[in-house]
């Protein structure tokens, strides 16, 4: 197996909340990401999937846990030096309007990161600008105008553009199309699936949309307040999910076709709050799988398929899966 | 989402534009530009020397040769009014800068960076709030000798903490804006991330400001004036000559106090509408324009 | 006789420019659609479509410096006023409702829950407080709220958000309504949330035979819980008919494009060619307004919009459709 490009080893992220106490967004997470590979981070609020994204780019320092960048711990790195790092992990962030400066055109918010990263001349790196607008498909004009002048679309585009100027390695994508109308989220999945192909740069997509996920991954984590219960080949994962709450959550997937028959999953409430969490397994509150066993302690992850020494291992922390008793029964549903 | 509308047809369409979605913006701006005229042009529009003295003309009522009277030193009232602008944006002006030195940097340091120069801050301004101000600079401007030059230092110094705090206020909303962080993540090192990212956005909010500080100088110039600490007569400052003619209220004189109060209460209002208007204008961006 | 029909509604936007000149944005250009009682309609299109706007126009909620330029709404027979007047007497609230966005500021965070309820109903009529309080803990035993009695005390920012779109939900129903406007009924919401909500939302609009309009861009939405639907473009409805057969022949090309962007279809299709940029209302095509935008525009386009009859109740305005196997 080759040298993971970025790996998270039992990051835990507490944040303070009300009375003292403190919520663990994230909580003992353990992740890899192989160069060039595209993982997905599935989750609904409370999951810390965002969390995460952050995390990894160390916008938020962790609680605890180590980070490790291409075999370095990045985890406490001054901010000198992770200054220099940031050339090669990249983030691009849900609300396009908002992640640009608004006193700054599109076209120097671009050339940014050339300015910082590298040691081009001025009008070296108006051509490269240029080139980036080409690639991003971004009409040469706009780069003079500024954020509030441009379409959500186009925006987007000009994140995309600024995250990949240095060359990064690993790009982390905050739900990027989640603000966007329909027909323009396309476009830029198609973008970044492009640049991925030609660049061999990693993808981290961190989204609530379940298709958007399978269309764009590789792999994938699903995220439940903050602790990941199941992950492998996106593939295997939809085809097959296995963690009653990945269960749960692809039946509630809307397929835009009429003619798909729905497979509901009973009702099982809502998501606890992060101040009042279950004992023992995360989910144990709404399983309808449940065993005493399961409020004991987090389940440990238990293999399906391929082997850890193979970063395709599917793995799922379920008590069940041992007894192969995990699977939930649906009711068909006609529209 | 298109650009922005093609340029107007007519020369008027512009600030007719403005008029209408801030009155208060040009009404400000038109009495602080009439009074900048008179500042400047104050040599050559000003009927006589307004410290020349008509000794056998002293206290004579408005009209005639003395369009706002004369006083009880026999100048001429509006010649003196028209130079006490001078006096006006001359203090107001300088300390308005002093302001902005100091106060800008240290709003944006203490905005960012928090720390031991926020406490220090944030305690100033506490005893800024519970001071009487005008006591503090009176103190201050009657050890340092009654000059112009300590009137507007002074003046500055006590500004500077109040605009700091706006100033701080704007860039701690800016710190936990997106666009902030996309900054830090692109590779931005600190000091690029105040300077280029968050101190052009942070003055829009505090430009606003700025005027509303004039005023209070202005106001508070002519207090000490006023008061007899600071400018004293026979120089044309407004608050000196209010108090000269304060005496003159009783005996039936009313032009002597009255024509530079108008002149002081309309720059100052006209400061404090431009102020407002200029808040009105920057903070919901381009309403009306329809996107 | 149709519960609801609108005729060729025109709704347009007047406002001043930076540089003072008048400018026009055509937000609803000949808004037409029927509804019968009892069907569930999904309204769909993206930001400045005009289908919030439609919502607006049929809650008789429009204001300057909105102007009606043209068209009618009939409601059970009698012709709507559109524009807000006050004194005006609109079946608003009592046979038409709106449940609206984003439940947490939609709640008044002033009011407990059960106040507001009761508030809702003698605004329209309801004088007796015992039933009015009966009917408020009904209602939230049907969108299913734990312990109804116990949550009437409760404030709108002690309920997650699911739970205070279903007090929306019953807030919109509680007054029995002919028709129920949802305004993007989801947004906001959690996948495992959102389906619930939308199940308690379908159950109880059939249960009552009342009709709804689901306002939505998510096309998932759509082919799962309405009958038949009707996609906005530019403020013009560009193809209207029953789900099965919308989303089966996609006739018009911006149906095509909409369909096609969805990343299920993506999957199996591949990427569709790039779209281009959101119509500009201000400065709208004459003839059809999705010409700009579409790969089979012929000169014909530039002439006025046709409306197509495709088979029953499924109608389309373009002058070239293909239906799309």
């Amino acid at each position: 197996m080759n040298r993971p490009l970025i790996e998270l080893r039992a990051v835990v992220k507490k944040f303070p909340a009300d009375g003292g106490a403190q919520v663990s967004a994230v909580d003992r997470v353990s992740l890899s990401i192989q160069p060039g590979e595209s993982l997905g981070l599935v989750g609904e609020s409370g999951s810390g999937k965002s969390t995460l994204g952050l995390l990894m780019t160390r916008l938020t320092p962790v609680s605890s846990g180590q980070i490790i960048f291409d075999g370095q711990d990045i985890t406490h790195l001054s901010d000198d030096a992770m200054r220099q790092l940031r050339s090669q992990i990249q983030m691009v962030f849900q609300d396009p309007w908002g992640a640009l400066n608004p006193r700054m055109t599109v076209g120097r918010s671009m050339a940014e990161p050339l300015k910082l990263h590298t040691p081009l001349t001025e009008a070296q790196r108006l051509q490269a600008v240029s080139d980036l607008a080409d690639r991003v498909h971004l009409p040469k004009a706009s780069l003079q105008r500024f954020p509030h002048e441009l379409s959500g679309g186009q925006l987007q585009r000009v994140c995309i553009a600024r995250a990949i100027a240095s060359k990064p390695r690993l790009l982390v994508l905050d739900e990027p199309t989640s603000s966007l109308d329909l027909s323009v989220r396309a476009g830029i999945l198609e973008l970044l699936d492009t640049i991925r192909k030609e660049t061999g740069v990693a993808l981290l997509l961190i989204s609530h949309d379940l298709e958007t996920v399978e269309l764009m991954t590789q792999r994938l984590l699903v995220l439940y307040l903050g602790r990941v219960v199941e992950q492998g080949p996106t593939r295997e994962i939809f085809n097959q999910p296995a963690h009653p709450y990945t269960q749960t959550l692809m039946s509630a997937n809307l397929p835009a076709d009429p003619t798909v028959v729905l497979s509901r999953l009973p009702n099982v409430g809502e998501i606890p709050s992060p101040l009042n969490l279950p004992a023992g397994c995360l989910f144990s509150s709404r399983c309808p799988l449940v065993r005493a066993q399961c409020q004991q302690a987090f389940p440990a992850f238990l293999i399906l398929n391929g082997s850890v020494a193979h970063s395709n291992v599917h793995e799922v922390a379920c008590n069940r899966v041992a007894d192969a008793s995990h699977w939930l029964t649906r009711t068909h549903q006609n529209s | 989402m298109s650009a922005e509308a093609a340029s107007p047809s007519h020369w008027l369409a512009y600030p007719l534009g403005l008029a209408r979605r801030s009155p208060t913006f040009v009404v400000g701006l038109g009495i602080v530009l009439f009074f900048l005229g008179l500042a400047l042009l104050a040599p050559v529009i000003a009927p006589f020397n307004p410290t020349q003295s008509f000794s056998y003309e002293v206290l004579q009522a408005p009209g005639g040769r003395f369009f706002f009277g004369s006083d009880g030193n026999g100048m001429d009232v509006l010649s003196r009014v028209i130079h006490g602008s001078r006096y006006a944006f001359g203090i107001a002006v300088p300390a308005g800068l002093i302001m902005v030195g100091i106060g800008m940097p240290l709003g944006l340091l203490a905005g960012y960076k928090g720390g031991w120069l926020d406490e220090a801050l944030l305690r100033t301004l506490d005893v800024l709030r519970a001071f009487p101000t005008i006591i503090l600079a009176l103190a201050v401007v009657a050890a340092t000798g009654q000059s112009l030059v300590s009137m507007v230092v002074v003046i500055g110094l006590l500004d500077s903490p109040i605009f700091a705090r706006v100033v701080r206020a704007e860039v701690l909303t800016l710190r936990s804006s997106t666009f902030v962080k996309a900054a830090i993540a692109v590779g931005n090192p600190s000091w690029r991330v105040m300077w280029v990212h968050i101190l052009p956005n942070a003055i829009l909010g505090a430009t606003a400001q700025l005027p509303m500080r004039m005023a209070w100088a202005v106001r508070i110039s002519a207090t000490l004036a006023f008061i007899g600490v600071g400018i004293q007569a026979p120089t044309p400052e407004w608050g000196a000559m209010i108090r000269q003619g304060a005496e003159y209220v009783i005996t039936g004189e009313w032009w002597v106090a009255l024509f530079p109060g108008l002149a002081l209460m309309t720059l100052v209002l006209g400061f404090n509408l431009l102020g407002d208007g200029l808040t009105d204008l920057l903070d919901p961006k381009r309403r009306g324009v329809g996107k | 006789m149709s519960l609801l029909s609108v005729e060729d509604l025109h709704v347009h936007f007047i406002a001043r420019g930076i540089n003072n000149q008048l400018r026009t944005a055509k937000a609803l250009n000949g808004v037409s659609f029927t509804l019968e009682p009892g069907q569930v309609l999904g309204l769909v299109g993206e930001t400045g479509a005009g289908k919030s706007l439609t919502a607006l126009a049929l809650l008789g909620l429009l204001r300057p410096p909105a102007k009606v330029v043209a068209g009618k709404i009939q409601f059970e027979g009698q012709e709507l006023g559109l524009l807000d007047h006050p004194g005006h007497r609109s079946p608003r609230g009592k046979s038409i409702t709106l449940i609206p966005q984003s439940p947490k500021t939609s709640l008044d965070p002033t009011a407990r829950i059960g106040d507001q309820l009761i508030r809702i109903q003698r605004e329209h009529g309801q004088t007796d407080t015992a039933k009015a309080h009966a009917r408020a803990i009904e209602m939230l035993g049907q969108v299913q709220i734990p312990d109804p009695v116990q949550r009437l005390k409760a404030w709108p920012h002690e309920l997650s958000g699911g739970m205070a779109q279903r007090v929306l939900i019953a807030a919109g129903l509680i007054n029995s309504p002919r028709l129920v406007i949802a305004d993007e009924p989801t947004t906001g919401l959690d996948l495992t949330v959102q389906a619930e909500v939308l199940d308690i939302f379908k159950r109880l609009v059939t249960a009552n035979g009342m009709s709804a309009i689901i306002i939505t861009h998510d096309l998932g939405i759509v082919a799962h819980y309405c009958d038949r639907m009707a996609v906005m473009f530019a403020g013009t409805i560009i193809e209207e008919g029953p789900v099965n057969q919308v989303f089966g022949a996609q006739t018009h090309p911006y149906t095509q494009s909409l369909i096609a962007s969805t990343p299920k279809h993506i999957a199996q299709h591949g990427f569709a060619s790039a779209v281009g940029s959101p119509p500009n209302l201000y400065d709208l095509p004459s003839g059809c307004v999705y010409k700009d935008r579409c790969p089979k525009a012929q000169a014909v386009c530039d002439t006025r919009l046709p409306t197509l009859d495709l088979g029953p109740g499924h109608r389309v305005r373009c002058h070239l459709p293909n239906p799309y196997s």
